[in-house]
């Protein structure tokens, strides 16, 4: 690629504010990254979907977007009683609900952010968390569209005044989720009725083809619907959550997950081989596999691909979130929540556990956009003690970590992952150790070659006659070209590596 | 001449057979008690070929060839997991793996149904198929390969086709009644 691969960068926020970090890798012995943005107050942040712009509020006064290559304030909206805002994919268009006392003023604006101009304004009494956005837009703006009570309109965003181009009838819809690809379908969910029961439907954006669904699911026994749809738009996987167990083995509920293709080529229940609540569900970010952490603990996790057959089981485990690489290769199981917070790194192209490390009381795991690092972050309100960030690279040994006294949000910079290389030179290295077949083995001296990889360069130096593993001791010099290559500045600076390597143990363990 | 397909107890009024076999047509929403004899008579002739098969000699022909198609049928009906794949797992069956086959209880089971009686009365209205074809029947045993297709059929009003009967009716009673109020068949 012609161009250099974008930074990576961290956004952090605190009570007094946020600050946005430059990313890693870090050198050891980094207290505190290097901050782009000294600390500016607010109450909320986000960024838009594809990382160009960042969207700073401050509860009831202001919203601020800043352009996120340069940091510098793009506008900044002075909004009396300012309730919630949000920017559109590209970061061009700002929604903002404001609190209003009649029926005259219109409190729900739609913004253009460069030139400050409200494009579309109307009134709203109240709104709840699960319908904000009020209009949702497609990854690159051409469509908008709007659920309004019984019915699906669209806009387009470039020009408000046309007012609705089309509308979609469903009476008594309670939620809806346009798909990822632009401009192709949009999937609704009507909840059960008196006799009829619930059913999600998939209908196209084109307007000449709306009013027929093109695919549709009914069932009973559910009251909210979480909607996913994979990258290519082709398929929707709907995981359907019961408050009460009609079959009477769980106190908290019942969930179902269905599988709806648009080309009708599959309709129907995911097979699960487990009884249970289906706990995490992720598309890959190809869009032609998914994988499902289900069942009563210990929770066994599947991968099927588009057609909906099983490709690979990942085994039992306390495990209850799934995290796809952005650049696919690597998928991390990890049991956060109330579970003790086991982390298993898999590498799925070669159907093995690469590692299993533990990252306590975590709240939040994200891979960084180029698929280097992965980063747990344990936040307030949640957890009011141990807050922090810790930074894994992709075999599960701990890069960087940081506490804080209360930390409130922790996101990487959202990026295109095409913008980054390619993560085989990592792999090619892994494959080299010669990681034995069996799981358990795996798991036992992938944890272990972790620390003795990491040790085995300061002891060469130092101590000749330390003990080595069977495994590590034919290949100890390329386990140091290893780690040689992943981390650029540790060549130099050995000696600084044990007192991190010390630390480690107790991390892991 | 068809052969009996079930059999009566030999005890009639034993108290914790009666408690049990209520549990059981309870739970799984049969008809009878002789749905649940039903199954038991087909459990027992399985267990006795399979004990049957066991006491040959391993390398009998006879033993192979229908202890395979023994195996073959239990795990295409789903009664056995894949890992197990021997003649002493038959001999572990019971009842409740026959009952948790049947058509009924995975209507009930894929959230199809508000509850198992529910399940039966759609089936035994024409609202479910599986696969392409509308099965009318609550003990149809589903195969695995099957238990995915299970879904409203097209012509039926939950599952995408025109409305029924009586709401037609009462859509037209709406409609036409304060009009002309005429003479409508009413068959």
């Amino acid at each position: 690629m012609a161009s250099p691969p974008p930074a990576l960068e961290i956004l952090v926020r605190e009570p007094d504010g946020f600050t946005v970090w430059s990313g890693p890798p870090y050198p050891p012995g980094t207290t505190s990254p290097p901050q782009r943005i000294s600390k500016t107050a607010c109450s909320a942040t986000s960024f838009s979907a594809d990382g160009a712009r960042l969207l700073a509020t401050v509860a009831s006064a202001s919203a601020t977007v800043y352009d996120c290559r340069t940091l510098a304030v793009v506008k900044c909206f002075e909004l009396p009683g300012l309730l919630a805002a949000a920017l559109s994919p590209t970061g061009a268009y700002l929604q903002t609900f404001q609190k209003s006392s009649s029926p005259q003023e219109k409190n729900v604006t739609v913004w253009q952010v460069d030139t400050a101009v409200a494009l579309y304004q109307h009134y709203q009494k109240s709104m709840s968390k699960a319908t904000w956005p009020m209009i949702q837009f497609s990854a690159d703006e051409s469509i908008g569209c709007r659920m309004m009570p019984n019915e699906i309109q669209f806009f387009d965003p470039k020009d408000f005044a046309k007012g609705i181009l089309s509308r979609i009838r469903m009476p008594g819809i309670a939620a809806m989720q346009l798909a990822t690809a632009p401009g192709s379908h949009v999937a609704g969910f009507v909840p059960e009725a008196k006799g009829i029961p619930a059913s999600v439907q998939i209908f196209s954006c084109n307007k000449d083809a709306q009013n027929q669904a093109v695919a549709r699911r009914s069932f009973f026994r559910c009251s909210t619907v979480q909607l996913h749809w994979n990258k290519g738009s082709t398929g929707l996987l709907v995981l359907a959550q019961a408050d009460v167990d009609k079959t009477n083995q769980s106190y908290y509920g019942e969930t179902k997950l269905n599988y709806l293709t648009t080309d009708r080529a599959f309709e129907g229940m995911v097979p699960l081989k487990k009884d249970g609540p289906v706990h995490d569900v992720q598309w890959s970010l190809s869009g032609s596999e998914f994988a499902v952490v289900y069942g009563f603990m210990p929770a066994k996790a599947t991968i099927f691909n588009k057609k909906c057959n099983p490709l690979l089981e990942l085994g039992e485990g306390p495990y209850n979130t799934i995290r796809w690489n952005p650049k696919g290769r690597f998928i991390v199981l990890a049991g956060f929540g109330n579970l003790p917070g086991d982390m298993a790194f898999w590498d799925y192209s070669d159907k093995k556990l690469v590692a299993k490390t533990k990252a306590e009381c975590s709240v939040t795991s994200e891979w960084s956009p180029d698929g280097r690092h992965f980063m747990t972050a344990t936040t307030a309100p949640r957890l009011q003690i141990d807050n922090g960030i810790k930074i894994f690279d992709h075999n599960g040994s701990l890069q960087f970590k940081k506490m804080f006294e209360r930390l409130y949000q922790a996101d990487w910079k959202p990026e295109a992952p095409e913008r980054f290389g390619d993560i085989t030179d990592l792999t090619t290295s892994l494959s080299s150790l010669k990681i034995e077949e069996t799981k358990k083995q795996v798991s036992a001296q992938g944890s272990k070659s972790a620390q003795t990889s990491s040790k085995a360069p300061a002891s060469t130096a130092s101590k000749p006659t330390v003990y080595r593993p069977p495994h590590a001791k034919g290949s100890a010099e390329v386990q140091a070209k290893v780690f040689l290559c992943m981390h650029e500045c540790i060549c130099e600076n050995i000696l600084l590596i044990s007192p991190f390597v010390n630390c480690n143990p107790s991390t892991l363990s | 001449m068809d052969g009996k397909t079930f059999k009566k107890p030999r005890r009639p009024y034993e108290k914790e057979r009666l408690d049990a076999e209520l549990k059981l047509v309870g739970e799984y929403g049969l008809r009878c008690k002789r749905e649940l004899w039903r199954v038991q008579y087909a459990l027992s002739r399985i267990r006795n070929a399979a004990r049957h098969l066991l006491t040959l000699d391993e390398k009998n022909p006879r033993r192979i060839f229908e202890g395979e198609a023994l195996l073959r049928r239990m795990n295409r009906y789903g009664l056995l997991a894949e890992g197990q794949n021997k003649l002493d797992y038959v001999l572990a069956l019971t009842a409740e793996n026959f009952l948790a086959r049947r058509l009924q209880t995975l209507v009930f089971k894929a959230g199809m149904a508000k509850s198992i009686h529910h399940a039966r009365v759609l089936i035994k209205q024409r609202h479910i198929r599986v696969g392409r074809q509308i099965v009318n029947v609550p003990s149809f045993m589903v195969r695995v390969e099957s238990e995915k297709h299970i879904d409203f059929s097209l012509s039926s009003p939950f599952g995408g086709g025109p409305p029924g009967r009586v709401k037609r009716k009462n859509q037209k009673k709406a409609s036409g009644g304060g009009g002309d109020g005429g003479d409508e068949d009413e068959e």
